[in-house]
C-alpha cells in the first residue's frame, strides 16, 4: 500500500526537480552557512540560544522548588545566602532564587517573541502595502509611522501600561505597539526598491498577479533582513520588558520576571546582594547570545557589511 | 521668666563675679535680654564680696580657669525623604512630607507632643467649651509675630480658618461638617470664638489649620486666586523656620530664625534643614551610612539591623497611625457574606507577615490602632491564623469546596502590600480558592472604590485619622460615606452598610459625655469586629535612621519629623 | 539648493506628525480606566468638588472640545496644569528638562570621544585582537539591562569605594553660585567656578557613563562598518600607492568620513539616549524629564504626560530635522532630490 503510493506521489522527482529550481538558492545557503561557522562568537550566540530554549522547554519538569514560582513562601528561609540547597540563594520571603530565575526564563523568551510576532505582523503588512503601493497610502502609512517613532519607545510603553494597568499581558501589548514602525519601515523600503528589480518586471509582464508578486517574489528576499533584525530584536525585546517589570508596570507577583526581580532586589543591596546579580546575569546571557548569533547571521545574509 | 534667659544672665553674672568681665560689659550684655534686664542690673549692682587674697599656692595658680560651657552652635542638618512636598499651601492638602514643612514654617492653634499626642497650648493659650460643645473660645498668645515683625493676631486665625473654608480643599474637609465661614470670628485682638453648627467635641484635636498672614497672601494675589498659585512655593507664616531654597524634585533648604518668638525648646536649635530627595530607600540607607545625610526617613524592615549595627547611627521606630486594612467588598458575593468574611480572617497568615516585617509591625486588636482614644485592648472577637475555624466558617457559606477566583488589589511597586496578597494567595489555595494578584496605580483604585459595582473583591488600603477616633468609624464604616450619588473613597472601599452601625457612629459623634462616649466606642468597635466588614492587619511603623550626632527627636505621628526641638551635637 | 526645499518639506512635514502624535497621546492619557480627578479631589469630596474641579480642567466637555482646548494653549504656550499640586506643566518642564539635557549631551559626548578611535582602530586592526575584544565590549554593553549595570556600579563606586556620590545632581549643601542655563557644568565654567565644577563632574561621571554605553557600543559597531567600506575605497589604495603615509590617509580621509557618518546617526542616538535616560534618573536621583514622566504616568496626571510626550516629540523631530541637514551640508554626494 505505501508503496503504491509511494510511486503515485514519486517523492524522489519532487525533490529532485525542487533542488533543481531552487539551485542558486541552497548555493547561497551553503556558502552562508560556512561563513557562520567561522565566526566564534556567532556559534558561541547559537550554542547559548539553544541552551536557553531548552532551559525554556525542561525547566519546569527539572527546577528544585516549582511551586516558589507560584506563590509558596517561606519565610524562615528569607534572605539566605547561595548554598547547595539554594544555588542561588533565596529571597525576601525565602523562595529559591534559582528556581526563579530558571523558570523566568521561558516567560522572557515567550513574551520577547509574541512582541516580535505581532510587531512583525502588522509591521510587514503595512510596509508591503506602504511599499507596493506607493503613492499616497504610501504616504500615510510612512507619517503614522513617524508619529509612532517621534517619542522614544519607553516613554510611549510607560504610559500605555500605566494606563492600562500593570501586568505582564499589557506590557506586551504597549512593547508591540513601540515596535512595529520599525519593520514597517525596513520592509517598505525593501519593497519599494524590490519593486524596480528586472525579475518583478518579468513577472509583471507574464501576468503574475499582485498579491502573488509580493508573496513569491519580493517577500523572500527582504525575509533574509528581517530574521536579521528579529534576531537582534529579541535581545531588546526582553530588556525593554525587563525594564517595564523595574519599573513597576510589567509583570507583578508571583511571576518570576527577571526585570522585576532585579527591581526588588534593589532594596536588598548590597548585603544580600545575590538576589538582584543572579537575574541580571541571566539577562545579560540571553541578550548577549541573541545578539551575538543575530550578529552572525548579519554577516551571513550580507557579505558586504563584514568587509 | 523664661528660664533660659535666666540661665544667661546668672552665666553673666559669674563671669563678672570671676572678674573675667567689666560692669559696662555686663549691663551690655544683659541688656541684650528681654525683661529679666531690671533683676539683672539688680543683682550686678550688689558690692561683690571681694576675694580674700591668698598666697596663690602653686597648684592654686595652675588650676585653670572654669570655664562656662559653650552654646552649642546651631548647624544644618539633611533629612532625607522618598516623597516630594508638591505644594505647601496650607489651604490646599496635608500629608507626610507637607506636613513636616508646613509645621516648620507655619505656627496653629494646639502642638502635638509624644505618642498618644497630647495637645499642647502653641498659638493658643487656653480655650472655653460650652456644655453643648457647639461654642468655644479660644485666647490667643501675644508673644507670635510674622516675618515683617507684626503681631499675629486673632485677625489672621479668622482669615486662615475662613480661607481654606473657602478652599474646600482635602484640608478643610475635617472642618466643613461642622463649621462655616461665618462659624471663625475674630472677637478681639488675641480672642476667637467658634459656633459650630453641630456640636463637636473633640475640636481643638482637628484645628490643625497653619494660620497665615493675611497681609501676604492678599499681597501676592492674582487674578482672584487669593495668593494660591503664590502659596505652592512661599510661604507666610511664622514658624521657626522660612524657606531658603525650593528646587521641586531635587531638595527644600530651610533656614532657622534665630529669635523665633516661641524659643528653642531643646539644648540647642538648628541653623536650618535640607530636605533631600533620594527616592530609593536602599540609596536613603547608604547615604546615611555614608554620611552624607543625618536622617533618613521610611527605610525597610530589612535595613534596621544594618543601621543599628553599624557605630554611630541608631534607629527610631514607632508605631504611628498608619494603618493597614483587606477591605472586602461587603456589596457582592462572595465576601458580602460575613461568614465568608470571617473566613479568610482566620485563613490570613497574620505570624507569617509578622515575619516578613522582621517583628516590625504590631497587629491590630481590634479595628482601633493603640494610641488612638478609647481603644479596647480586649475587644473580642479577634482573628488569628486558625485553620480549623476558617474552615468552620467556610463550611457555612456556600462554597465549602472552594472553585471560586477572587481579586486582590494592591498598589502597584508597593512590596508589602504583595507580600500580603502572596500570603492570602498561599492560605486560600489549601482551600481551593484561587486569589488573583492585581496591581494597580493608585488612581486606578480610588476610582475603583466610588462604587460598590467597581469595587475590588479585595483590596489593600492604609489609612490613619490620628486620634479623631470618631472619623476611624465615620469614613471607613458609615454607609453614608459611599451610599450617595457621587460614590465614596477608598477608606469606605469595604462599601458597609449596617443600619445599628451607622446610627451609632451618627449619635457618638453629638454626644458630649465623656463617659457615655467611650461606652459607644467600645461597642462600635465590638460590632464592626463582630460584622467584619474587613481584616484588619498591622500598624505601619514608622522607622528613621538617625545619625547619632542628631538629639532632641521627639515622635510626632502622620508628619514625617518635627525640625523644631532638634539639634546637632557631636 | 536641493537640500534647502528638502529642509522646508522636512519642516512643513513635522507639523502633521506632531499633530498626530498629540492625537494619539490624547486618546491614551484620556480613554484611562482611572479617574483622576477624583484622586485630586481626595476621599471626602462632596459632588460640587468634584465637578468643580473637573471644570477647573475643563474635562465636563466634550473629548473634541477639550483636545481643541488643549491645541489652543498649547499655541499659547500653555501646557496646561498638573491636576495633583497644580503646578504649570511648562514650568515644571523648563526646570526638569536641562538636567536630561545635560546627561544626554554629556554621555553623548563621552561616547563619541571614545566611540571613533575605537571605532576606527577596530577597522584598521581587523579580525585581530582589538577588534575581537571591541566587538565582545560592544555587544555586552549592548545586552547588559543599563539599570542593573546602574545600580551594580552604584554600589560598588559609591558605597563601597566612596569614590563617587550615590545620587543627585549635586552637593545639598553647597549653594550654586549661579543658574544661567540649568546646565550646571557649563554654568560652574561661565562663573569660572572650578569647585563646583568639580563636584558637579563627580556628580554627572557615573550616570553619564551608564548612559552612554549603549550609544558607545552603537557607534562602534557601524562606525566600524563604515570606516571598513571607506578603507577599501578606490582613493585609499591610491592614496597608498601614492606612497602617502598611513597616518595622514587615516586621519585626513579615514577620520573625516567617520566624523560625518557619526553625526548622520546623532539623531538616532539622542532619541535612544533620551529614552534610557528614564532609568538611569530612576537609580540615580537625576531631577530630570524621565522623573517627572513617571511620576506623572503613576499618578495618571495626564496633562504632564501630554506635554512632556510632545515636548519630546517636538525636540526628537527637531533634532533629526538638524543631524539630517548637517549631513547633508557635510557630505556633498548628498542628494535630497
Amino acid at each position: 500500500m505505501a508503496a503504491e503510493v509511494a510511486e503515485v506521489l514519486r517523492p524522489r522527482e519532487w525533490l529532485g526537480r525542487w533542488r533543481e529550481e531552487n539551485q542558486g538558492r541552497i548555493e547561497e545557503w551553503r556558502r552562508g552557512v560556512y561563513r557562520f561557522r567561522q565566526s566564534t562568537l556567532s556559534i558561541v550566540g547559537l550554542a547559548i540560544i539553544i541552551f536557553l530554549v531548552i532551559v525554556a522547554l525542561t525547566g519546569p519538569y527539572w527546577v528544585p522548588y516549582p511551586e516558589d514560582a507560584v506563590g509558596a513562601l517561606h519565610m524562615e528561609e528569607r534572605l539566605h545566602p547561595p548554598s547547595r540547597a539554594h544555588l542561588f540563594g533565596t529571597d525576601e520571603v525565602g523562595r529559591d532564587i534559582f528556581t526563579r530565575v530558571v523558570l523566568g526564563t521561558q516567560i522572557s523568551l515567550k513574551v520577547g517573541m509574541m512582541i516580535l510576532v505581532v510587531a512583525i505582523s502588522i509591521g510587514v503588512t503595512l510596509g508591503g502595502i506602504a511599499g507596493y503601493f506607493g503613492g499616497a497610502v504610501n504616504e500615510t502609512i510612512m507619517r503614522l509611522t513617524d508619529i509612532m517613532l517621534t517619542v522614544p519607545g519607553i516613554f510611549l510603553a510607560l504610559a500605555i501600561t500605566a494606563a492600562l494597568g500593570p501586568g505582564v499581558t499589557n506590557a506586551m501589548l504597549a512593547l508591540s505597539i513601540m515596535w512595529w514602525p520599525g519593520y514597517c519601515r525596513l520592509v517598505q523600503a525593501q519593497v519599494l526598491s524590490a519593486r524596480e528589480e528586472d525579475y518583478v518586471q518579468a513577472a509583471l509582464s507574464i501576468g503574475a498577479s499582485r498579491p502573488r508578486i509580493i508573496f513569491r517574489h519580493i517577500l523572500p528576499n527582504i525575509i533574509s533582513a528581517i530574521i536579521v533584525k528579529a534576531s537582534m530584536d529579541i535581545g531588546f525585546a526582553i530588556l525593554n520588558l525587563a525594564a517595564l517589570g523595574f519599573i513597576g508596570v510589567g509583570a507583578q507577583q508571583p511571576v518570576p520576571e527577571w526585570g522585576a526581580m532585579i527591581s526588588y532586589g534593589r532594596k536588598y543591596l548590597p548585603n544580600w546582594w545575590w538576589y538582584s546579580t543572579f537575574p541580571g546575569l541571566a539577562m545579560f546571557l540571553t541578550v548577549f547570545g541573541f545578539n551575538m548569533f543575530g550578529d552572525g547571521l548579519r554577516d551571513v545574509f550580507d557579505p558586504r557589511a563584514r568587509r | 521668666m523664661d528660664p533660659r534667659e535666666f540661665d544667661r544672665v546668672c552665666k553673666l553674672l559669674d563671669e563678672f563675679k570671676a572678674g573675667r568681665i567689666s560692669r559696662r560689659q555686663f549691663l551690655r550684655l544683659a541688656i541684650g535680654g528681654s525683661t529679666t534686664v531690671l533683676t539683672a542690673i539688680l543683682a550686678a549692682c550688689r558690692p561683690a564680696r571681694p576675694e580674700p587674697m591668698v598666697a596663690p599656692t602653686p597648684t592654686a595658680v595652675l588650676k585653670p580657669a572654669a570655664t562656662p560651657k559653650p552654646a552649642i552652635e546651631p548647624q544644618l542638618l539633611i533629612y532625607s525623604g522618598g516623597q516630594d512636598i508638591p505644594t505647601i499651601d496650607p489651604s490646599d492638602r496635608t500629608d507626610y512630607s507637607i506636613g513636616a514643612s508646613t509645621r516648620a514654617m507655619y505656627d496653629t492653634l494646639f502642638w502635638e507632643e509624644g505618642f498618644p499626642p497630647e495637645l499642647k497650648p502653641m498659638l493658643c493659650l487656653d480655650y472655653e467649651v460650652s456644655d453643648d460643645a457647639k461654642e468655644w473660645v479660644f485666647h490667643l498668645t501675644d508673644k507670635a509675630i510674622f516675618r515683617d515683625g507684626s503681631p499675629l493676631t486673632a485677625e489672621a486665625v479668622e482669615y486662615s480658618f475662613r480661607r481654606t473654608l473657602r478652599f474646600r480643599k482635602p484640608r478643610s474637609n475635617a472642618l466643613l461638617p461642622i463649621m462655616t465661614e461665618e462659624s471663625v470670628k475674630a472677637v478681639d485682638d488675641y480672642t476667637v470664638k467658634m459656633t459650630l453648627t453641630d456640636p463637636y467635641p473633640p475640636l481643638p484635636r482637628v484645628l490643625t489649620q497653619p494660620i497665615m498672614d493675611p497681609k501676604v497672601v492678599k499681597d501676592h494675589e492674582k487674578a482672584g486666586d487669593e495668593g494660591a498659585e503664590w502659596l505652592i512655593e512661599h510661604e507666610a507664616g511664622s514658624g521657626p523656620f522660612v524657606i531658603k531654597r525650593w528646587e521641586p524634585g531635587t531638595l527644600y533648604e530651610f533656614e532657622a530664625v534665630p529669635d523665633y518668638w516661641g524659643g528653642w525648646p531643646g539644648k540647642g536649635h538648628l541653623s536650618g534643614f535640607i530636605w533631600r530627595i533620594i527616592r530609593e530607600s536602599s540609596g536613603r540607607r547608604i547615604a546615611l551610612l555614608a554620611g552624607e545625610v543625618d536622617i533618613v526617613d521610611t527605610i525597610a524592615v530589612d535595613d534596621i539591623s544594618l543601621v543599628e549595627e553599624a557605630s554611630g547611627y541608631h534607629i527610631e521606630e514607632h508605631p504611628g497611625f498608619l494603618t493597614g486594612y483587606i477591605k472586602m467588598n461587603n456589596q457582592r458575593e462572595p465576601t458580602s457574606d460575613v461568614n465568608f468574611r470571617k473566613f479568610v480572617a482566620y485563613a490570613f497568615d497574620y505570624e507569617g507577615l509578622v515575619t516578613y516585617l522582621g517583628g516590625h509591625g504590631p497587629l491590630l486588636t481590634g479595628c482601633l490602632p493603640d494610641g488612638v482614644p478609647y481603644h479596647d485592648p480586649n475587644v473580642q472577637p479577634i482573628y488569628r491564623h486558625d485553620l480549623e475555624k476558617a474552615r468552620e466558617y467556610l463550611n457555612k457559606t456556600q462554597w465549602k469546596d472552594g472553585g471560586i477566583e477572587l481579586d486582590y488589589v494592591y498598589v502597584t511597586g508597593l512590596e508589602f502590600e504583595e507580600q500580603i496578597g502572596l500570603i492570602l494567595l498561599e492560605q486560600l489555595a489549601k482551600f481551593n480558592i484561587k486569589v488573583n494578584l492585581v496591581a494597580k496605580v493608585w488612581p486606578d483604585m480610588v476610582a475603583m472604590s466610588t462604587k460598590p459595582e467597581t469595587g475590588a473583591d479585595m483590596m489593600m488600603v492604609f489609612t490613619g485619622y490620628d486620634v479623631i477616633t470618631d472619623r476611624w468609624f465615620e469614613d471607613q464604616w458609615y454607609s453614608g460615606v459611599w451610599d450617595r450619588p457621587e460614590g465614596g473613597g477608598y477608606p469606605s472601599a469595604s462599601f458597609f452598610k449596617d443600619q445599628e452601625v451607622d446610627a451609632l457612629i451618627m449619635k457618638v459623634k453629638v454626644t458630649v459625655d465623656e463617659a457615655e462616649r467611650a461606652r459607644m466606642f467600645k461597642e462600635l468597635q465590638r460590632m464592626i469586629m463582630e460584622k467584619l466588614p474587613e481584616v484588619p492587619l498591622y500598624v505601619m511603623p514608622n522607622i528613621l535612621g538617625f545619625n547619632d550626632r542628631v538629639k532632641g527627636y521627639k515622635y510626632r505621628g502622620l508628619i514625617a519629623v518635627d525640625f523644631w526641638p532638634l539639634w546637632i551635637e557631636e | 539648493m536641493q537640500l534647502r526645499y528638502y529642509l522646508i518639506r522636512r519642516l512643513l512635514l513635522m507639523i502633521p506628525v506632531l499633530i498626530g502624535l498629540s492625537i494619539i497621546t490624547f486618546v491614551i492619557s484620556h480613554l484611562v480606566p482611572g479617574d483622576p480627578i477624583r484622586l485630586a479631589a481626595g476621599p471626602q469630596a462632596r459632588l460640587e468638588e468634584i465637578e468643580a474641579l473637573a471644570r477647573e480642567f475643563g474635562m465636563d466637555k466634550p473629548l473634541h472640545v477639550q483636545y481643541l482646548n488643549f491645541m489652543k494653549g498649547l499655541f499659547r504656550g500653555d501646557l496646561g496644569r498638573s491636576m495633583l499640586d497644580h503646578r504649570l506643566v511648562r514650568t515644571d518642564l523648563v526646570r526638569y528638562f536641562p538636567a536630561t539635557l545635560e546627561l544626554v549631551l554629556v554621555s553623548m559626548t563621552f561616547a563619541v570621544i571614545i566611540g571613533i578611535p575605537v571605532a576606527v582602530a577596530s577597522a584598521v586592526y581587523r579580525d585581530r585582537w582589538p577588534d575581537q575584544l571591541s566587538r565582545i565590549f560592544a555587544l555586552s554593553s549592548i545586552s547588559m539591562p543599563r539599570f542593573w549595570l546602574a545600580i551594580m556600579l552604584q554600589l560598588i563606586l559609591a558605597q563601597y569605594l566612596r569614590l563617587l556620590p550615590v545620587s543627585g545632581r549635586f552637593d545639598p549643601r553647597t549653594p550654586f553660585p549661579c543658574h544661567r542655563t540649568g546646565l550646571l557644568l557649563l554654568d560652574a565654567l561661565l562663573a569660572l567656578d572650578l569647585k563646583s565644577f568639580g563636584l558637579a563632574l563627580k556628580h554627572i561621571a557615573l550616570p553619564a557613563f551608564c548612559q552612554s554605553l549603549t550609544a558607545l557600543a552603537l557607534i562602534t559597531r557601524f562606525l566600524r562598518a563604515d570606516v571598513l567600506e571607506t578603507l577599501h575605497k578606490d582613493f585609499v589604495m591610491m592614496a597608498r600607492a601614492s606612497g602617502i603615509p598611513e597616518q595622514i590617509i587615516l586621519f585626513k580621509y579615514v577620520l573625516k568620513n567617520a566624523l560625518i557618518a557619526t553625526v548622520s546617526m546623532l539623531g538616532f542616538l539622542f532619541g535612544f539616549s533620551l529614552g534610557g535616560s528614564l532609568l538611569i534618573e530612576t537609580v540615580f536621583d537625576w531631577p530630570g524629564v524621565g522623573l517627572y514622566a513617571m511620576k506623572s504616568a503613576m499618578a495618571l496626571d495626564f496633562q504632564p504626560i501630554m506635554g512632556i510626550t510632545l515636548f519630546i516629540g517636538f525636540l526628537f523631530t527637531l533634532v533629526n530635522l538638524l543631524t539630517d541637514a548637517m549631513y547633508g551640508v557635510l557630505d556633498p554626494r548628498i542628494r535630497y532630490g
